[in-house]
């Protein structure tokens, strides 16, 4: 471990320069350019705002739906990308993976810089639309950062293990945007947390937050809207746990595979 | 001298289709001095690029080990990670850092690098713009200024045009002399092996053949792909035409001095030897002369008397382009057909300058060099 970190101080850069080379291709020729990154959080919210407010009245614990959504979606975006491009990145880098060696784990790590640059967009957005409904206090700077890092640990390993396992079987590519679609789903981000308490029995609860969004968005909430938590502390816990153990063992298993790489391509 | 690389007892097994495996590599051991240029050879599928893969991590072996006393950076192949969008300037820094640059050292060779690819005036024109020849140059000027103390190059030089060519030789040979840095070269390219490295390894099968200077492995490697092609012995072919009255017993392609290594503009000595089991008052050789390709060049006819049992052809100033050929052979008793034996011989023919005629090399079929001058 104290080797493979010294070999990844050595190759900062790449991270560096592969998250500069994502970020400028994927919005170069378009005429909106980086405006994107704004773009598609406004537009999600207005699907949302009909879906969830309109049409099903969902609660969103007594804050303005814009505000509690778009809380929700800065984390989501985050998570979402580095879940979607981290666990394709393989696959996507063949070429260089039966070319030239350096650490892997920086394909997927390096997405993180990517989602952290959207991440400042959607958060700078927020402040400006929820600035009457928000509360900028250094709890609230606390819960921020507990939740960036439980989401940096969750998704990151999900893409681990995705990465990692669909060199052997391909057919998890194919599953990936299906199982992004079922957390967002899954995920409290346009409804109150609360609302499972009353659709779901007890014993069943607790499973939800193995979704580590669950707990994730509630620190968040916590500390931004001044909610307390709403659920129960097991449930957090589960999730932060939960969130650990994806990203130690999908970084153990990535490492033991790493070197059979360009065999599996 | 100093070691900058050990091979010791590598092998590499690849499973092929379910439960049939297959020794890419068979216990190479194998070790690079300080500043040596270690040329690879072998034909196709003999293990090079695996062992390439091998030495720069990509792959790991199944058994054996490898020590590096050093820095080491592969150019298996240039260009790669390189992205079309991005301008020349940030594809520098992009294929350095995974090159295994940092930031800060591609920032002191920037200058460097631009002016060796002379591409200064479009460094911000996204790279799909840039004609192959300016890709490739910036892409070897990126991994040719890399600060690494062994370099893996395989067949980079089959790329760019002649004046650049030379240059990457230049800037190769300087990497090995002035700076004492080391190299591994993978190439098909004799000439270029030639002329470029200290020691040459030829590997075959997966198992490493022979190791020393370049002249007497490429000779020995020549001499081995000739025995590959054509049975050793003609006279032991079954594959002839003819009435048989007379059979080809050797059919010998030299240099003047004896060697197998035949130089485009010097001289070539084919020696033919023939047993004949009837009496005849004339004898006529011919020779057709093809290249690996099997396209027609040239023939070659002799006329002699009956009782003679050799000959031999000399072409003082081979006009051939750097490749492959072959002759097939005839021998005609009284004007009727006695033996036949195509692919009777094979030789390579190197160049010195063997990227002269670029766009020639490119074709991969190998014809002859035409002296010429232009007038405009």
């Amino acid at each position: 471990m104290a080797s493979q970190w010294k070999e990844l101080t050595q190759y900062r850069s790449l991270g560096i320069s592969l998250a500069r080379r994502d970020f400028k291709v994927r919005y170069a020729q378009t005429k909106l350019g980086t405006l994107w990154a704004l773009i598609q959080p406004l537009l999600s919210m207005a699907v949302l705002f009909l879906v969830f407010q309109r049409a099903l009245q969902a609660d969103t614990q007594s804050i303005p739906f814009l505000s509690y959504t778009l809380s929700g979606l800065i984390f989501w975006g985050f998570f979402n990308y580095n879940l979607s491009q981290g666990a394709a990145s393989l696959i996507q880098a063949r070429t260089m993976l039966q070319k030239i060696y350096f650490p892997r784990i920086l394909l997927v790590l390096s997405k993180s810089l990517v989602a952290s640059v959207d991440l400042i967009f959607v958060l700078i957005l927020f402040v400006f639309v929820a600035f009457a409904d928000a509360h900028f206090t250094l709890f609230s700077l606390g819960s921020f950062v507990a939740a960036l890092l439980m989401s940096f640990f969750a998704s990151q390993g999900l893409a681990l293990w995705f990465a990692a396992l669909s060199l052997r079987f391909r057919d998890l590519q194919q599953i990936i945007p299906f199982f992004a679609q079922m957390l967002f789903f899954l995920s409290p981000i346009a409804y109150s947390p609360e609302l499972w308490h009353t659709a779901l029995n007890e014993k069943f609860q607790i499973l939800l937050y193995l979704n580590p969004m669950m707990g994730i968005l509630e620190i968040w909430r916590a500390g931004i809207f001044e909610l307390g938590f709403s659920a129960n502390i097991n449930g957090i816990s589960v999730s932060i746990a939960f969130s650990l153990a994806l990203f130690l063992s999908g970084w153990i298993y990535f490492q033991k595979v790493e070197r059979k790489m360009a065999d599996l391509l | 001298m100093k070691k900058a690389l050990e091979i010791q007892g590598i092998s590499k097994q690849y499973r092929i289709a379910g439960k049939e495996h297959f020794w890419a590599l068979d216990n190479i051991d194998l070790d690079l001095g300080q500043g040596e240029v270690l040329g690879l050879i072998g034909a196709n599928g003999a293990g090079k690029s695996t062992l390439l893969k091998i030495l720069s991590r990509i792959t790991a072996p199944t058994k054996g080990q490898i020590k590096v006393y050093g820095k080491m950076a592969s150019l298996l192949e240039v260009g790669t990670g390189f992205h079309p969008e991005l301008s020349g300037r940030e594809n520098i820094y992009l294929n350095g850092s995974i090159l295994g640059m940092s930031r800060a050292s591609i920032k002191a060779r920037f200058d460097e690098i631009v002016d060796f690819a002379g591409v200064s005036r479009f460094l911000d024109m996204p790279v799909k713009r840039y004609s192959s020849g300016m890709f490739v140059r910036l892409a070897f000027s990126v991994a040719a200024h890399l600060d690494s103390d062994i370099l893996l190059i395989d067949e980079v030089l089959a790329v760019g045009d002649a004046d650049f060519q030379k240059k990457c030789l230049a800037r190769m040979e300087d990497i090995s002399k002035a700076q004492a840095r080391s190299i591994v070269f993978v190439s098909h390219n004799m000439g270029a092996i030639n002329s470029l490295c200290d020691r040459v390894a030829w590997i075959n099968q997966g198992k490493l053949q022979a190791t020393g200077a370049p002249n007497e492995i490429i000779e020995q490697y020549l001499g081995g792909l000739e025995q590959l092609n054509a049975d050793s012995n003609p006279a032991e072919r079954s594959d002839r035409e003819g009435d048989g009255r007379a059979r080809f017993q050797q059919i010998e392609v030299k240099a003047k001095d004896g060697s197998k290594l035949i130089k485009s503009g010097e001289s070539l000595e084919l020696s033919l030897a023939w047993e004949s089991s009837a009496q005849a008052k004339e004898i006529r050789l011919e020779l057709h002369l093809f290249n690996s390709r099997g396209n027609y060049l040239s023939s070659f006819q002799h006329q002699l008397k009956g009782d003679q049992q050799k000959a031999q052809l000399s072409i003082p100033e081979l006009p051939l382009m750097s490749g492959r050929f072959f002759f097939n052979a005839h021998i005609y008793l009284d004007g009727i057909r006695a033996d036949f034996l195509g692919r009777a011989c094979y030789f390579e023919v190197l160049s010195d300058e063997w990227q002269q005629n670029e766009v020639a090399v490119q074709r991969q079929n190998p014809g002859v060099e035409i002296k010429n001058s232009w007038q405009s």
